[in-house]
């Protein structure tokens, strides 16, 4: 991974967080944002203790919150174009539980305007650091979801289901989920495709706490993507 | 008359009068109900017929025809269910997205 610094200027980049019931990492992780003078978007998904969200409000950030649950592609949704709104040229997503690193978000921004790119995708299977932070089981299971998304497709990541990407504002306008839940990582898959968004991945590092996906859920967001699939 | 019969044709008779009843003003819908609703009935009165169908299709018992085509036709109205619900979903999603959106402007102008 690169440490070099933004090629572009503050206040440009927003990063979007959606949050459902975030634990308190998420203040450390809007402070660590903040004092790299990005933009946060942060979106409470409908969680039930709002405690945090009040705190958050005294930061210098964005706070959206929704009414109900929809899930993650809707809070995304949502925090960009909140975002788009703003004037922001770039589009980070980040994920409130702690496992992203802040310094992501220059190297998938870096890379984005480098490449020349409508659409960044954060990898943790490009570089050897990320590939040693993942868990055996969870390095099965991307790779099963990398191989189905593939499928569907027709676009082949290392590592289609990470929850670090980077949009420009083309990307960014263009953007609308009709999968409210997990399975919008496939839907941007499929946007990308049909709206020819030019793509390059990107090498990050996850690190894993306490909360991460079970396996079970992933077979979830199997069947939706596939009854999908048939219906559209 | 058997009372499987009986027991069919009054299911049959009250499913078909809430229909009815649902599909006030829509002309088309209850011309289609009652086609619908007399060939069930047909069929439930005079089992032959669906055995004669049945045969002429390569089926060997009227039940069993009407067994596959029921299996088939849930099948479809389970899928026009499941695109009704996505739809109602991505309809919801965008008001209250809207109104999220909404609260924080005010939120801001105040």
């Amino acid at each position: 991974m690169t440490a070099t610094k933004p090629l572009v200027t503050d206040g440009v980049i927003a990063v979007i967080i959606p949050a459902f019931n975030p634990g308190i990492e998420l203040l450390q992780i809007c402070m660590a944002l903040l004092k790299e003078k990005f933009s946060i978007f942060l979106v409470n998904d409908g969680s039930a203790d709002t405690a945090i969200f009040n705190r958050l409000s005294k930061l210098p950030i964005t706070v959206v919150h929704h009414a109900v649950n929809l899930g993650q592609g809707a809070a995304l949704e949502t925090g960009i174009t909140k975002a788009l709104e703003q004037g922001s040229r770039y589009f980070v997503t980040f994920d409130a539980d702690g496992q992203h690193p802040v310094e992501a978000v220059a190297d998938l921004v870096n890379t984005l305007v480098k490449q020349d790119v409508d659409i960044v995708f954060g990898s943790r299977f490009l570089a050897r650091e990320g590939r040693a932070s993942l868990p055996f089981a969870k390095r099965v299971t991307l790779k099963i979801a990398r191989f189905f998304d593939g499928l569907l497709t027709g676009i082949w990541l290392t590592d289609s289901h990470n929850g670090l990407r980077a949009l420009n504002r083309r990307a960014a306008q263009a953007l609308h989920f009709t999968e409210n839940r997990m399975a919008h990582a496939t839907e941007i898959l499929w946007l990308t495709r049909r709206n020819r968004w030019r793509y390059h991945e990107c090498a990050v590092t996850v690190s894993y706490g306490k909360r991460a996906q079970h396996p079970v859920k992933s077979i979830e967001i199997a069947i939706d993507l596939i009854l999908r699939k048939i219906i559209s | 008359m058997t009372p499987i019969q009986l027991v069919l044709l009054f299911s049959l008779c009250t499913a078909f009068f809430l229909y009815w009843k649902l599909f006030q003003n829509r002309f088309l819908n209850r011309l289609m109900l009652l086609a619908v609703f007399v060939v069930i009935v047909l069929f439930v009165l005079k089992p032959s017929i669906s055995t004669r169908i049945a045969n002429l299709l390569g089926v060997g018992r009227g039940t069993d025809l009407v067994l596959y085509l029921g299996i088939v036709i849930m099948a479809f109205v389970l899928l026009l269910m499941y695109s009704k619900i996505k739809k109602l979903e991505e309809m919801v999603t965008g008001l209250l997205r809207q109104q999220s959106l909404k609260k924080n402007d005010e939120n801001n102008a105040e």
